[in-house]
């Protein structure tokens, strides 16, 4: 039993573990930074899917012209939000209301049938193939493989500019102290606007790698965004760094339970939650309060 | 908290620069207070004004519609395709009844007219209050005459007690037995006004109960006359929906399709309902799974939107093997009740098979009425034909169901000599029509009859996508029987072409014709 379950465990947890580390990444940014919970995180990874559709099927740009058009937008669209939420809902409970309401519009902005097609799922092309290829007798694209690739470098790109260049300290003074970091000179606000279009390429880039293996839908947003808050649950809400074993933790305990019960299809996502609510009871402060001592 | 630079911690307060409020004795103040009284004034008489218009103008309306016009309300998921495709084929139908004449009432002329409400229902997350409001809301605000339409079994239901409370006659489309329940324990309590025009589950059931048996066992049959090889592990995948769970049931080995399968030399090897949303957004491990359990068909239970992610996952998994001509394509037969499937668009569009990326290629599905230019009955053709003219795109499974019904309920009504619904009711009991889909009779139950023997008052319709990206009727001599309409598009002797297809042993059979056996 558990010789004929290890390899794709392993090879799927793997896989789809990376995915959640990106899908993550940017929320739990945003998150330790600014301490906000930006609600429409999800939401990019949908405006992301519909732009490269309109762009690369609709109009038929060329497709990387199109993916560099749909980042841009997603960007743009994730700094609108969040200007638009300092400026009228400033308090977090707020903030966090607006961010699912422009959620919710956009859900059902892109359910209008004169603008898509419904309710009803949509392909997009991707740059990379997405024929399967066998890995240990176990069947696993290629998007998935690519996608590990880029979390890696993304994370540690991530890592080593908030650890290591003077903005990424800029960056974690405003995150630590805002009031006494403006009383530096450091300028709060830019480094907030910097962090959530950081944010939001983070979340587009996954769209624009992952989205091609599925389907686009107008509830596409959903699932990236509970992956993401999850995740964000398990490290602790602070620091990114601890979305990677929290991802790692996320998918095992998934795909263990889905190869371990084939027939009870549901209960692997169930066990996301489980695992979600086990930290906030046991360990409040998630991996990252495992560390403190907490 | 949101800290801005500057002074983060400064409280943004916007009521905090709003000036205090002027003295009363100030002769701005007065002058303010006399602009307020006069823009309040302003304000109620045009309130009045616009209530006292409205009055009339719907006073017209009400009289001009209820002159000459018969306003038909329909709740429907129009945010989907099968919605629209369903109203599509309602205006069709109106179209041209009102063209010929109109409704002939007691010997004046009355034309249909149509009224929607978007319930969203097609979304299994959309809750059944979409419906109850939709309804509610035709009756009470629209004021229309009859009602037709729903999809989702569990929001039809929860219409039902709204419309029998309001006598209010429901020809819905619902696929779940319990409307016709509902229609036998409330006849005479409001039970009566609920008649059911589209196949409930029962009747889907007695003529396809063993629908898998039927469609393996025809390709097994085409399979042995020309590739060699045969189907026996099957796995069954059904949507998470009410409607498959008479099926499904508890899964494995206690799921009611288990024995029947086994009882006619099928191996089951895994019947449960898939996830609407997988783990990761992939169905790669579940894949795996029938892999791994030696499936070599996949029958489906699918009606939503979600199962082009599906199929076009299944196209990409690699099952085990790859050849040059087409990797990862020793795969499961897929075939089943795909209501997605149907949808080719036109047969340049091909959209399904553009949706799964090709790998519906192969995939054998079936449903009712003219889904593609068949003559099931005289008017088959001409309802394809004119419905892809009007609208671009093929009609679906429930599309002759609704299109069948604005012709019965106005043989009803004619018969009758009223609009009023107790007086049509027992006109529409007596319907005897053939539409395009087949003969339409009602049960006593209000459900719709079927019978099988000798030949189906509305019979399946099977389907097959092939590697060339388009959708052909299917063939086979067991659906020469009477339980299945032999497609007439292909006739004994005519050939059809094959292109990369491989049978599910990996044997390669393509790139060739050969004579279609019936």
């Amino acid at each position: 039993m558990v010789g004929s379950i290890l390899a794709p465990v392993v090879i799927y947890g793997t896989l789809f573990g990376f995915t959640y580390v990106l899908l993550a990444l940017g929320f739990t940014l945003l998150l330790g930074i600014s301490r906000v919970l930006n609600l429409a995180y999800g939401a990019l990874y949908m405006v992301t899917a519909y732009m490269i559709f309109y762009f690369a099927v609709e109009l038929g740009i060329n497709l990387v012209v199109a993916i560099v058009l749909a980042m841009a937008i997603a960007v743009a669209v994730g700094v609108a939000i969040f200007l638009l939420c300092v400026k009228f809902a400033p308090d977090p409970m707020r903030f966090l209301v607006v961010t699912l309401l422009v959620a919710l519009f956009l859900q059902y902005l892109f359910a209008y049938p004169p603008l898509f097609q419904g309710e009803t799922g949509l392909i997009i092309p991707g740059l990379i193939p997405t024929h399967e290829i066998l890995l240990y007798g176990v069947s696993v694209s290629p998007v998935y493989l690519w996608t590990a690739g880029v979390t890696i470098v993304v994370f540690l790109g991530l890592w080593g500019w908030i650890e290591w260049t003077s903005y990424g300290r800029t960056v974690r003074a405003a995150a630590e102290d805002p009031e006494t970091a403006s009383l530096f000179g450091i300028r709060v606000r830019t480094v907030y606007i910097v962090v959530v279009a950081v944010s939001s390429a983070i979340v587009a880039l996954a769209a624009v790698l992952i989205v091609p293996a599925q389907e686009v839908t107008p509830t596409m947003w959903v699932e990236p965004f509970v992956i993401a808050f999850v995740v964000s649950v398990i490290g602790g809400l602070e620091k990114f760094k601890w979305t990677l074993p929290a991802a790692f933790l996320l998918s095992f305990s998934q795909f263990y339970v889905q190869f371990s019960y084939p027939t009870s299809s549901s209960l692997s996502d169930i066990v996301a939650f489980i695992v979600a609510i086990a930290f906030i009871i046991v360990l409040p402060r998630g991996i990252g309060g495992i560390r403190r001592g907490r | 908290m949101v800290h801005i630079s500057g002074n983060p911690t400064a409280p943004t307060n916007p009521a905090s620069t709003v000036p205090p409020t002027a003295s009363p004795a100030s002769p701005a103040a007065k002058k303010r207070r006399i602009s307020r009284a006069t823009a309040a004034i302003i304000v109620v008489v045009v309130l009045v004004a616009a209530g006292v218009g409205g009055y009339f103008v719907y006073q017209y309306e009400t009289s001009s519609s209820s002159k000459n016009t018969i306003t038909v309300g329909m709740p429907l998921p129009l945010n989907s395709l099968i919605g629209q495709n369903m109203l599509d084929a309602a205006q069709l139908a109106v179209g041209q009844i009102n063209a010929a004449g109109g409704v002939n009432v007691a010997g004046t002329s009355y034309q249909y007219k149509i009224v929607t409400y978007d319930t969203e229902e097609a979304d299994p997350s959309i809750p059944i209050a979409n419906g109850i409001a939709g309804v509610t809301s035709l009756i009470s605000s629209d004021h229309v005459n009859f009602l037709m339409g729903g999809y989702r079994s569990d929001v039809v239901l929860s219409e039902l007690p709204i419309v029998a409370q309001d006598k209010e006659l429901y020809i819905t489309f619902g696929a779940d037995t319990g409307i016709s329940q509902y229609v036998a324990n409330n006849y005479s309590a409001g039970g009566e006004y609920i008649f059911n025009g589209f196949l409930n589950t029962t009747n889907q059931n007695a003529q396809y109960g063993a629908l898998p048996v039927f469609l393996l066992e025809a390709y097994n049959e085409r399979a042995t006359t020309h590739f060699d090889t045969n189907v026996t592990n099957i796995a069954v995948l059904g949507e998470q929906a009410a409607w498959t769970e008479a099926d499904i049931g508890a899964g494995g080995p206690a799921s009611p399709l288990w024995p029947v399968l086994k009882s006619v030399g099928f191996n089951p090897v895994y019947i449960e309902q898939f996830p609407l949303s997988p783990s990761g957004g992939s169905y790669d491990s579940l894949f795996s799974t029938l892999a791994a359990d030696g499936t070599q068909a996949i029958y489906m239970l699918a009606a939503g939107t979600e199962t082009p992610l599906l199929i076009s996952n299944y196209g990409a998994f690699n099952w085990g093997a790859d050849t040059a001509l087409q990797p990862g394509a020793v795969r499961p037969l897929l075939l089943g009740a795909d209501v997605m499937s149907e949808f080719n668009g036109t047969s340049s569009t091909n959209n399904y098979f553009k949706m799964t990326n090709g790998a519906s290629a192969g995939e054998m599905t079936f449903g009712w009425g003219p889904t593609l230019p068949t003559a099931i009955t005289a008017t088959s053709i001409p309802f394809y034909n004119a419905f892809e003219a009007a609208y671009g795109i093929n009609p679906m499974f429930a599309d002759g169901f609704v299109y069948s019904a604005f012709y019965y309920l106005a043989s009803a009504i004619e018969k009758a000599g009223s609009l009023a619904p107790l007086a049509v009711i027992p006109y529409l009991e007596k319907t005897n029509y053939t539409g395009p889909m087949g003969q339409v009779q009602f049960s006593s139950s209000h459900g719709l009859l079927v019978p099988i023997d000798p030949n189906p008052t509305i019979p399946a319709f099977g389907m097959q996508w092939h590697a060339n990206g388009q959708l052909y009727p299917l063939w086979s001599s067991l659906w020469s029987t009477p339980s299945f309409l032999a497609a007439d598009t292909f006739q004994p002797g005519s050939t059809v072409s094959f292109e990369n297809y491989q049978a599910p042993n990996g044997t390669e059979v393509g790139n060739g014709d050969f004579t279609v056996v019936l």
